[in-house]
């Protein structure tokens, strides 16, 4: 199976985490074991839509325990004799396969997943993907002295947290939370709207350089509000410390 | 049809200033300014990954084509036998 594969490299890697629970899309060619008629595929079709229950392919890595996923939107594309052709979007560990072998049962003639092709991997799209073939090139250029090529491929860490809502911190905040400090809401400087309590969100400088990812203890609007408490805590930190210097907080 | 979008592409989200500051240009530097050696160890490439290899592989390759040590990849594109 082929499709959008986010590489982190060095120091990020542990940035995929964010990008393993994202959501999903793949467009998929499932093939009918018999031929139906067409209307009777795109009637089921709109029953796999929402909340579905799957228990993991034999081939899996997880325990095989029946689980919960959602199934955020899902179109035919094409149909052809025993070949249907269709987009999905959906929740982080959603099998496609087991989708198709379902949707076989629910048909009545059997079904299972011959091609699958992923197109979205939260931020990331097969809109601008790149290949190997373009990443070797583009390092052989910077070898020769010209990084232009190479910059356009390799994108700043903060691209992979484009889908989580962020949290601007002044200069004097950014140190301690290098430590691994919780962020409290004297040193909140922007903010997205639409924060709720509980969200992945990521901490970032005022330059908008990724600092760390938390969990919100706060939505937005009582982020703007309070003057004391914690706003974030912290998960997993990305920036050095030193980064940016200490600031000693100033005795009253 | 149903709308192709993600649960995050259908938030609309504004930035809303709780304390307005400017940020010393001595420390860090903002994200598109990063060198192509600063990006090596602080960047994201947005692969397409080809049939064959297993996604594990695919992240060796991109290793050893830009000599580095370390890269990982997020969620398993399993190989279909």
């Amino acid at each position: 199976m082929t499709g959008v594969l986010p590489v982190a490299l060095g120091k990020s890697t542990k940035i995929v985490q964010a990008l393993l629970i994202a959501g999903k899309e793949y467009v998929c060619l499932m093939h009918l074991h018999k031929e139906i008629q067409q209307s009777q595929i795109q009637k089921s079709a709109k029953e796999l839509v929402g909340d579905i229950k799957q228990i993991p392919p034999r081939k899996s890595a997880v325990k095989r325990q029946e689980r919960t996923r959602t199934v955020y939107y899902l179109n035919i594309y094409d149909i052809e004799g025993k070949d249907v052709l269709f987009k999905v979007g959906c929740q982080a560990g959603t099998y496609i396969r087991t989708i198709c072998h379902n949707w076989g049962k629910k048909l009545g003639v059997g079904a299972h997943m011959a091609q699958l092709v992923r197109t979205k991997a939260g931020p990331f799209t097969d809109k601008d993907w790149t290949t190997l073939q373009d990443l070797k090139d583009a390092y052989e250029v910077y070898k020769e002295g010209n990084e232009e090529p190479l910059k356009k491929i390799i994108l700043p860490v903060e691209k992979a947290v484009g889908h989580l809502p962020r949290i601007l911190v002044l200069d004097t905040a950014v140190d301690t939370l290098c430590h691994g400090a919780d962020l409290s809401t004297p040193g909140i400087s922007k903010i997205h709207t639409n924060i709720n309590k509980g969200d992945n969100v990521a901490v970032m400088t005022l330059k908008e350089e990724l600092i760390c990812l938390g969990i919100s203890r706060m939505a937005t609007e009582e982020m703007l509000k309070q003057e004391k408490g914690i706003a974030v805590t912290t998960e997993r930190v990305f920036m050095d410390p030193g980064t940016y210097p200490k600031f000693v907080k100033k005795k009253d | 049809m149903i709308e192709e979008k993600l649960p995050f592409e259908k938030i609309e989200r504004q930035v809303i200033t709780k304390r307005e500051s400017e940020t010393d240009k001595r420390y860090g530097k903002r994200p598109e300014e990063r060198t192509v050696k600063e990006l090596l160890d602080y960047g994201v490439i947005n692969l397409q990954k080809p049939e064959g290899p297993t996604s594990h592989q695919v992240s060796d390759y991109v290793q050893r084509i830009l000599g580095i040590d370390k890269a990982g990849h997020s969620g398993t594109l399993e190989v279909i036998k």
